[in-house]
């Protein structure tokens, strides 16, 4: 294991949005930065694309639930076609995006499909992970860091429109709006078949005379149009927040302290945004309202006073970044009992970095958090997360340690999984410190390099590079 | 002749431009060293520094003022990476993001064509400290604390260590006979501490590493012996020779590195299996840079644990282990 130089894992992203569904096999290269004389230093080294699928309209039945059989036909015949083994997978993450998220069979589909996508999966990421995961497809991440500026991203699709903000390659703001180009649907005839509910309250509101049933006037939907580019607008600040701001949040604002430098737009909707021919004649060649709200958000105020930058990638950004840029890895020396893993959807209790980790307030802390966790159910499982210390004392990982296993009593007792996530590099020692102290038998997972926040949840898969670091999806819901 | 004449002109021209930008500079210096109070509310807002924004920036020296204390500052308290003197930084923040990455001397900014004096009296305090960490003997208390044996080269000082390498690669006569009256009868591995080429090495991270190493090999069902020896102007290759005295599988030596100006106290750890006098250095493993700024010592213990571990499983060490 000493010996490890580079690995090639593969990886799958599946998204299953409200109008698309879509696949893509990446490379992710692990390498060895160390030079040979250090202890080994494992890092993602490169991500490359080596496949994507078509992209389908999401299958549905009659009853708007996602027709599962329809979508494994989908999957199955993407993976024949990239003569990928359902083995092959390492890792990957299967997102059920947009409104089909609220939809019922969410979690059917999600358990159909974790086979297809090695250890571990992201299923109904939640809109603030699908803001961030899109962002980062999109590649406004890296532009930011390249700037140093401040980069929107908004992912523009059929049913939400998901807005992440990065500064300087971070993020630091996530949000989702209801809009999207299929709020409004035709059928082939051009007649209005479908109204989502809170758009059909604006046109209420606005008297823009659209009902289902109507053939579509492009007029009142340009009107309706102006309407959602002003939300849009309005989440990065830009313009002033009208009465409908409120209602068109999908879960929960998203506080900006400034407006940002730069916007970049992503999803089906940017993919005629920027497409040269997005004045083509045929406004409902996709049966719904995505030319008319690209044209109208090219002629809007976010077009006039922002720099427009374009994305790497535009309709596949979710999947793009849910297929490689989801997983990380852990720190190198790491410790853990390979029986415990993968393990997956842990929820994180993070101690704040104010309380020093060696005094008896941090097992108080600790044992208070986990009592806020209903550990009835045997099933369930609390991963408990610090900053540490760095290049810390032996003495200072003992009493670490001592803290933690105080701290921890009810999982201790309860012969539970015991999970350690530390950001500094001390995860080994201190692992095999809680071993020691710990009652035999009981399993560790201990891993350093890796930051979380308090609402988290963790997925950590089964060892890479040698048995030398550990896959982690950290699914942050930092934002809410 | 008309060209001479022209050309005299021009000259006399260029010579009395120069004097008058030369006047004018000298003008105007004055005024913003004596204005430089009155300036420092409103600092440049050009890119660029302007040389009134520099006088400003020197006072911060670490010259202690008169009547803040007796002593003279830490000109080391600072590590390199939180060092940042650059004066009116078009991006402190982004420089300073970079810099995390390295300990060189990054952002120092000068005084002309010179270092600053801060600058200057910290590279004077780095390589003092790199001197002292060769030519001092590491603390005895150290070493009784951690119960270490203590053995002896060759060498009869430091200097001789230093001037006469082979002396240091073997033990003395009397050393000899401690460390076979110290070995215990059929353990896996022992543990050696040098002070090599930095006693600050041993000092700083010996405590820290040795219960790390012993809870891991413990953890592991690896045996070793209770006390670790210690060899006073020892070098590497003094474990080959405890290698055959104790005849154990492993030996694990921790030795001081050779000092640089960013790493005072670093230490390597060298483990071979079985290893013999006058071997090749292929067949020994190094794990480097263990020290609070590189691999911290708790973890480069738990991690020397494991390798000690992969060495008496294939039954070899160095490029060998490498090849497995």
């Amino acid at each position: 294991m000493e010996n490890f130089t580079k690995q090639e894992i593969l990886s799958v992203g599946i998204d299953i949005g409200t109008s698309t569904t879509q696949l893509v096999f990446s490379r992710i290269t692990l390498k060895n930065l160390a030079s040979a004389f250090n202890i080994a230093r494992v890092a993602i080294a490169g991500k490359t694309i080596i496949y994507r699928s078509e992209i389908y309209f999401t299958p549905l039945t009659a009853d708007d639930c996602i027709d599962m059989g329809a979508v494994m036909r989908i999957i199955d015949r993407e993976y024949r076609h990239a003569g990928i083994e359902k083995t092959d997978i390492d890792i990957g993450a299967v997102i059920i995006t947009g409104e089909t998220a609220r939809r019922a069979n969410a979690s059917e589909a999600a358990a159909k499909l974790s086979g297809y996508a090695g250890d571990f999966v992201v299923a109904t990421a939640g809109p603030h992970l699908e803001s961030i995961i899109a962002g980062k497809g999109a590649g406004a991440d890296k532009c930011s860091k390249e700037l140093k500026a401040t980069v929107a991203n908004i992912d523009i699709g059929g049913g939400t429109s998901n807005i992440a903000v990065f500064d300087r390659g971070e993020v630091i703001a996530a949000g989702c709006l209801d809009i999207g180009g299929r709020q409004v649907k035709l059928d082939c005839d051009g007649r209005i078949v479908y109204i989502n509910e809170k758009i059909a309250q604006v046109i209420a509101a606005e008297r823009l005379g659209i009902a289902v049933g109507d053939v579509a006037d492009p007029e009142r939907l340009r009107a309706l149009a102006r309407i959602m580019v002003r939300q849009l607008e309005a989440s990065v600040g830009i313009t002033e927040r009208d009465r409908y701001f409120k209602m068109m949040v999908t879960i929960k604002d998203m506080p900006l302290s400034a407006t940002p430098e730069y916007v970049m737009y992503s999803g089906g909707v940017a993919d005629v945004y920027y497409c040269q021919d997005a004045d083509g004649s045929d406004l409902f060649r996709y049966q719904d309202m995505g030319v008319i709200l690209a044209q109208e958000l090219r002629g809007s105020v976010l077009a006039e006073r922002m720099t427009v930058l374009k994305p790497e990638e535009t309709i596949r950004a979710t999947v793009v970044g849910a297929g490689s840029h989801t997983a990380d890895i852990s720190g190198t020396t790491v410790a853990y009992d390979r029986a415990a893993l993968p393990l997956k959807n842990v929820p994180v209790i993070k101690i704040p970095n104010d309380i020093p980790p060696d005094q008896p307030a941090f097992a108080a802390e600790v044992a208070k958090r986990v009592g806020w966790f209903d550990l009835s159910d045997v099933a369930s499982q609390v991963a408990v997360a610090f900053q540490g210390i760095q290049a810390p004392g032996f003495s200072t990982v003992e009493a670490i340690a001592r803290q933690l296993i105080q701290g921890l009593d009810l999982i201790v007792r309860s012969d539970r999984i015991i999970i350690v996530l530390v950001e500094q590099d001390m995860a080994k020692a201190l692992g095999q410190t809680l071993r020691r102290l710990l009652p035999q038998g009981l399993r560790v997972v201990c891993i350093d390099s890796v930051e979380v926040a308090e609402g988290d949840y963790i997925d950590i898969g089964n060892p890479v590079a040698g048995g030398m670091v550990l896959p982690v999806i950290v699914k942050t819901l930092i934002f809410k | 002749m008309l060209n001479e004449d022209a050309l005299r002109d021009s000259i006399r021209l260029l010579v009395s431009n120069v004097i008058q930008e030369e006047i004018a500079k000298s003008g105007s210096a004055a005024p913003i060293g004596s204005a430089a109070p009155a300036s420092g509310a409103a600092p440049s807002t050009g890119a660029t520094p302007t040389v009134g924004a520099v006088a400003e920036a020197l006072p911060a020296s670490p010259v202690p003022a008169a009547d803040s204390s007796e002593f003279v500052p830490d000109a080391t308290a600072l590590t390199m990476q939180e060092t940042f003197w650059v004066p009116n930084a078009h991006d402190e923040e982004g420089y300073r993001k970079m810099k995390r990455f390295t300990s060189g001397r990054l952002g120092i900014w000068r005084a002309g064509p010179r270092p600053l004096s801060r600058a200057y009296v910290r590279v004077k305090a780095d390589h003092a400290a790199a001197q002292n960490a060769v030519w001092s003997d590491v603390d005895e208390r150290v070493i009784e604390e951690l119960k270490m044996v203590k053995l002896e080269s060759r060498s009869d000082d430091k200097a001789e260590y230093l001037k006469n390498p082979p002396t240091g690669k073997r033990l003395s006569d009397a050393s000899i006979e401690v460390v076979k009256n110290n070995t215990q009868a059929g353990k896996q591995v022992q543990i050696v501490f040098s002070d090599g080429l930095s006693s600050s090495a041993i000092e700083r991270n010996a405590k820290d590493v040795l219960p790390a190493l012993e809870q891991g090999l413990k953890s592991l069902g690896i045996s070793y012996a209770d006390r670790p020896f210690f060899v006073k102007n020892g070098r590497v290759a003094s474990m080959e020779e405890i290698g055959e005295l104790t005849a154990v599988d492993v030996v694990i030596m921790l030795t001081g590195e050779r000092p640089g100006l960013n790493s005072q106290a670093s230490m390597g750890a060298y483990l071979a299996y079985k290893p013999t006098v006058g071997m090749e250095e292929s067949r020994r493993t190094v794990i480097s840079n263990i020290h609070a700024l590189g691999t911290p010592p708790v973890e480069a213990g738990a991690q020397i644990a494991e390798l000690a571990q992969s060495m008496i499983k294939h039954k070899m060490s160095g490029v060998d282990l490498k090849l497995v």
